[in-house]
């Protein structure tokens, strides 16, 4: 299973580290994993708890005679600030867990892009995936993000082991042959 | 250490049974337990409401939605969870059906060769991350999220044992 360089459009050897992995993966999550449609559940919670605060309104807000209510508004709040504030946060921790426990991820690979599928390998691992597989192709200023085939495992390259030429003619190449995936979304802030 | 190799093509009730029993392993007792737990106070609360705290309907409504929170909870990894990964399941084969191709999975020369169509992996036992034998489904873990799986209905009593080796050596 090789690629000949004719066929290869961008060549180039890439290593992603835990950083750019674990955001990758939160982007992942909050695409297509357990993130997915998370603000729609928070607003459905958020109702219920306007719901249920109306309801203790109509009784003064006399939460003896409805600790029920109270009780369901406390849950739907924490429900909203879970899927907001939290969920990202969650995303991101288990991106770390996943790269710290993976003997394969954090090791150097060779990507080739060609006109309709690309390759990454090393001597452990061999991935070929065509772009009509892909359900996302996400670029940040720091890393690219791939997902798609039977698994849905994210490819997360990082661009800092990358030249500006290459990252930028996989940009382009990516803009024209996953029109529908692509999404160009800013870099999250650095903590330090 | 004999050789194993094995190919298969996963069938449906092989990516049920996997989801079903991957969502088994992933979900610690502790939990099943507390949600009962809940589940039955939330139910018994409910029932004392009704009997001595029920002045109007506002208050029957809040002890029906209790009541019915509370059997929801109690039934959530027994009944309700199975079942929305069973249909997930199901609808997902039937989505990537053409797309599905044979694996094979080979132990050779002291290193797990797991292949299809598109991908190869090839390691050494010690990148292994945890081998997992259940009911239907051996999952081969490369870390603590992905993994391979191979059906127990292709494997010997023999390769079940090498497996199990496997993780010995893996660990």
């Amino acid at each position: 299973m090789t690629v000949s360089e004719k066929k290869s459009i961008v060549s180039f050897i890439a290593k992603t580290g835990i950083r750019e992995y674990s955001e990758g993966y939160k982007l992942y999550e909050m695409r297509r994993g357990f993130g997915a449609g998370r603000e729609i559940k928070a607003s459905l919670f958020f109702f219920l708890a306007m719901g249920m605060l109306f309801i203790l309104m109509t009784e003064g807000f006399d939460i003896t005679r409805l600790p029920v209510c109270a009780v369901i508004l406390l849950i739907c709040m924490h429900m909203c600030i879970y899927y907001i504030f939290m969920m990202p946060g969650k995303a991101k921790h288990i991106g770390e867990h996943i790269y710290k426990s993976s003997e394969m991820i954090g090791k150097t690979y060779s990507y080739d892009f060609c006109r309709e599928y690309f390759v990454m390998k090393n001597k452990y691992h061999y991935l070929k995936r065509y772009y009509t597989e892909l359900n996302d192709s996400i670029e940040t200023d720091e890393f690219f993000v791939l997902t798609g085939g039977v698994e849905n495992n994210p490819v997360v390259i990082s661009k800092d082991s990358m030249n500006e030429n290459d990252a930028e003619k996989l940009s382009g190449l990516l803009r024209k042959e996953t029109i529908k995936q692509y999404r160009r979304l800013k870099s999250p802030k650095r903590n330090h | 250490m004999e050789q194993l190799n094995v190919s298969y093509l996963p069938t449906l009730e092989d990516h049920i049974n996997m989801t079903l029993e991957k969502l088994n392993m992933s979900v610690p007792k502790e939990n099943k337990i507390i949600f009962r737990i809940i589940g039955a106070i939330a139910v018994m609360c409910a029932t004392a409401g009704f009997i001595y705290l029920n002045e109007n309907i506002i208050q029957t409504i809040c002890w029906i939605i209790l009541t019915a929170a509370g059997l929801f909870i109690i039934s959530y990894y027994d009944i309700t969870r199975p079942y929305l990964e069973r249909s997930r399941a199901s609808r997902f084969y039937n989505y990537h059906k053409k797309d599905l191709c044979s694996k094979t999975v080979m132990i050779k020369d002291g290193k797990l060769i797991v292949s299809d169509e598109a991908s190869k992996v090839k390691i050494p036992f010690d990148f292994i991350y945890r081998v997992r034998q259940t009911k239907n489904t051996v999952f081969i873990f490369y870390d603590e999220v992905h993994f391979c799986y191979i059906p127990v209905r292709v494997l010997s009593e023999a390769q079940i044992k090498e497996l199990s080796e496997l993780k010995n050596k893996g660990n």
